[in-house]
């Protein structure tokens, strides 16, 4: 990353060419680690249709629609700004980056705002049935539904602050230097956190229908 | 254009369509419930994730060697969830016949 050409590499081109091979293949093992839970919750789901359907249906459609929105808005706030960079319009960049992590930071208050919400209501894994969800909840069922909504949302909220403290760090190290070149070329990092990002996003996609859409008993 | 190629009128376009078909599960969802709605609202997600990948991530552009990792991973991780689902559903229908 540093403005030093590795000997490895015969062009700038191609060292940047290998770090983006490599951050792809770091984001292939992470889609890897979310397959195992999309895994786990698509076998307990086939187990508990209704149990499953009913957990849905007690999480707010409202808050998960407006994460949706929050989320595709920042995907493409970090593509402008990637351009905005690529074009040495370091202001407009900014702006876009500033906006980016905002409405990621507003993704982690509306899901934390749900978290509040559901521990409030004892909404927790190993919890006992909802009252008003009707006695056909099973407690296994409902539990099982808890632990993997706490555990397949808060893996990805990881991920959206691990993503937010890439493009912030990206951000900061391409700053021009009074003293000499930045010490980050401005795009490459920028390009490699934006490119997280977009897989941060891309799993929300599916996290989507699967906690807030999918209410039926089937 | 960025490093992946596509022009700032290109990515609005993108997100556009991604809002679009946000929408689109939306309206799914608030409809009539049916057995449909899951197939639909994952496949929604699908082309969704594609445009993302695609258009974003500039994959649809990118070098043959970043494919190829890519498809890997999308048949491996295919492949994990497929198995482990089917396993159970057999599993399911060998228990209550």
């Amino acid at each position: 990353m540093a403005e030093t050409l590795s000997p490895a590499f015969a062009s700038r081109s191609a060292q940047d060419a290998a770090g983006r091979l490599g951050l792809i293949m770091f984001i292939a093992s992470e889609a890897m680690l979310f397959s195992g839970m999309f895994a786990l919750y698509g076998a307990y789901r086939l187990i508990y249709p209704h149990d499953f359907a009913a957990g849905v249906r007690g999480n707010e459609l409202w808050a998960g629609s407006l994460n949706t929105g929050l989320l595709l808005t920042s995907s493409w706030t970090v593509a402008l700004a990637h351009v905005a960079l690529s074009r040495q319009q370091r202001r407009q960049a900014g702006w876009l980056i500033a906006a980016t992590l905002l409405l990621a930071a507003a993704f982690l208050v509306v899901k934390g705002s749900e978290y509040l919400e559901h521990i409030r209501h004892g909404e927790v894994p190993g919890s006992v049935p909802l009252p008003g969800l009707g006695a056909a909840v099973s407690e296994q069922g409902r539990t099982t539904f808890l632990a993997l909504y706490y555990l397949m949302t808060g893996t990805h909220a990881l991920h959206v602050m691990a993503g937010m403290l890439f493009i912030a760090i990206a951000w900061w190290s391409s700053r021009p230097r009074a003293d000499g070149p930045p010490l980050v070329r401005t795009g490459h990092l920028m390009d490699l956190a934006a490119l997280y990002w977009h897989f941060v996003d891309a799993m929300w996609v599916f996290l989507w229908p699967l906690f807030y859409l999918l209410r039926g008993g089937s | 254009m960025n490093m992946r190629g596509y022009a700032p009128s290109t990515l609005t376009a993108t997100y556009a369509t991604l809002m679009l078909l946000a929408g689109l599960s939306l309206c799914a969802t608030l409809g009539p419930a049916g057995w449909w709605q899951t197939p639909v609202s994952m496949a929604i997600a699908v082309f969704k994730a594609l445009g993302i990948a695609g258009i974003f991530m500039g994959l649809f552009r990118a070098s043959p060697s970043m494919r190829w990792a890519v498809i890997a991973a999308v048949v491996m991780t295919l492949l994990l969830v497929v198995a482990v689902v089917a396993d159970v559903w057999y599993g399911m229908i060998r228990l209550h016949g």
